[in-house]
């Protein structure tokens, strides 16, 4: 019985630790300024001439995103760049940053499949006060990527 | 329908869920006919991998029948019968394009939990946590197959549901042992680890020529089934000297290629070391006990190669760099690229070059599935793996 309660306290610690430290990197990131107005980038296994136009998720952020694209080294792709301009409007119902990155990899899936992959709907998932710093982990994973 | 849910600390229960559904349009819903038990899940039912949450679905590793299909899935029908790989793959992504499919960049849903543990995120699995996407698994009557067109393969006449299940993840993660370990004809491997996966590698390796296959293990009925059913040598680490061993059988070298197919619960035959290890990963002072990884780069022969087939989740103790380097090893490692592997080893299969029957020791109902767990874990009545049947 003590070893499954250790297990339990350690498997919610780790999950508190993931969701603090994805939190803890996004608001350092926009802290220091390198965050809301500095590119974020993903590359999409396409050539330039088929990321010929802003994506869906990036055009609907209007001109408060500035996009830019290039040939990425070694036959990669194209690496797809986006960035909150400097004094425009960014929205302010959620983070920002999270907005921006969220558009960026479902640019990249549009590009690359032509659709999002979305999660399954039906998770049988219970909530229980043990597993609520893994939900928080969740909902703030799905709006990231290694952008 | 019915489905087998993780809820709790080594605590499944079979339950009433909702169906699945299409949700994208290249899915598919599959209904189980057979899926199995795997070494990996008892890393999950055991909390070793710390991202499941109560009700959760478990099982990656299955063979079925198309039932739905999506509006532009292309190369199946309703009524296929298909195996599919345990990895969600999207088969378009750089990755994917370089046979890397279990480092797709679009097939997890949470990317950004294991872009923080490991710095970027691999792809989705079927029931194997949310950090791997959170997709609900196997051991249901039917489960949801998104990117179905490049995970899903046609099973043929030939092969049985039986067969054709360790297809889906055991077969080519072994497979992809010996292949990416770089077997070549003449070499001496040595395997540890002789369950489902480990035995799979030592038939890959034997397929590709290699001269001496040696599969090390504690429990002899598992080290009779691969001397038995894969013709490979045996070594029992409880009884003999498997450093002594393995020099002898390799002319003093040393195996030329070491997979290890254990994973992050490997024991050890000495109990001070084990007592360490256990001690050091129920206080979570490291993740993983990784006994089998130490073992294997200390008898690899000098400029040999080590490949890790088994799960490893965080943080290791006591990891042997020093002989790494000095003894100029290649160490390689991979979640399994199936999709690269599952059609030739179908064929295989239908040719009889690889059988998988003998896997399956213990064939019952979903509903039984917490005591196929149970038996699979604490290895009881010569388990090797438990095969449930969710549709009777």
């Amino acid at each position: 019985m003590a070893r499954k309660t250790a297990t339990v306290v350690a498997m919610t610690s780790v999950a508190a630790g993931v969701a603090a430290g994805t939190v803890a990197r996004r608001r350092r990131s926009t802290r220091d300024g390198s965050g809301l107005h500095g590119w974020r980038v993903v590359t999409v296994n396409r050539s330039p001439e088929q990321v010929d136009r802003t994506p869906e998720p990036l055009a609907v952020l209007g001109s408060a995103v500035e996009v830019h694209t290039s040939a990425a080294p070694g036959d990669k792709g194209t690496e797809l760049r986006a960035r909150w301009r400097p004094g425009a409007e960014v929205p302010d119902d959620g983070d920002p940053l999270q907005v921006l990155r969220s558009a960026l990899r479902q640019s990249k899936q549009l590009l690359e499949v032509g659709w999002v992959l979305e999660p399954d709907h039906n998770v049988t998932t219970q909530e229980t006060p043990l597993n609520a710093p893994l939900r928080r982990a969740v909902k703030a994973a799905r709006g990231e990527g290694l952008l | 329908m019915k489905a087998l849910l993780w809820t709790g600390v080594n605590e499944t229960s079979v339950e009433e869920v909702p169906d699945p559904r299409i949700q994208n349009p290249e899915d598919v819903i599959v209904k189980v006919t057979r899926t199995v038990t795997c070494g990996s899940d008892l890393h999950l039912l055991g909390g070793y991998i710390p991202f499941m949450q109560k009700g959760d679905v478990l099982g990656h590793e299955f063979v079925g029948e198309v039932v739905e299909v999506g509006a532009d899935v292309r190369r199946h029908r309703v009524g296929d019968r298909v195996v599919v790989c345990s990895f969600i793959s999207c088969g378009r992504c750089w990755y994917c394009a370089n046979e890397l499919y279990s480092l797709c960049d679009n097939g997890n849903t949470n990317p950004a939990i294991t872009e923080t543990l490991w710095g970027a995120n691999p792809g989705g699995c079927f029931g194997y946590s949310h950090a791997m996407g959170g997709f609900a698994g196997s051991h249901a009557e039917y489960v949801r197959v998104p990117y179905a067109d490049i995970g899903a393969f046609p099973v043929p006449d030939g092969v049985s549901d039986e067969r054709a299940l360790f297809a889906s993840d055991s077969a080519p993660t072994g497979w992809m042992g010996a292949d990416l370990g770089n077997v070549r004809p003449g070499d001496v491997v040595a395997v540890w680890g002789a369950g489902a996966v480990g035995q799979m590698a030592a038939r890959a390796a034997m397929l590709l020529g290699a001269e001496r296959v040696i599969t090390i293990d504690r429990f002899d009925y598992r080290l009779r089934a691969a001397e038995r059913h894969i013709g490979c040598e045996t070594l029992n680490y409880e009884r003999d000297d498997i450093v002594e061993e393995l020099r002898e059988r390799s002319g003093g070298r040393g195996p030329d290629v070491c997979i290890e197919a254990v994973g992050m619960e490997a024991h050890s035959k000495s109990s001070i070391v084990q007592a360490y290890d256990q001690a050091k990963h129920q206080l979570r002072l490291q993740t993983d006990r990784p006994t089998a990884v130490r073992e294997a780069i200390y008898n690899c022969r000098k400029g040999g190669t080590v490949f890790v087939l088994g799960v490893f989740a965080g943080l290791v103790d006591k990891f042997p760099l020093g002989a790494v380097m000095n003894k100029g090893l290649t160490l390689r490692s991979a979640q399994m690229h199936g999709h690269r592997y599952i059609p030739m080893l179908l064929e295989r299969m239908e040719r009889g070059e690889l059988v998988t029957e003998h896997l399956a020791t213990h064939t019952m109902p979903l509903s039984d599935g917490p005591a196929g767990y149970t038996m699979f874990k604490e290895k009881q009545d010569e388990n090797i793996r438990s095969v449930f049947l969710p549709n009777g």
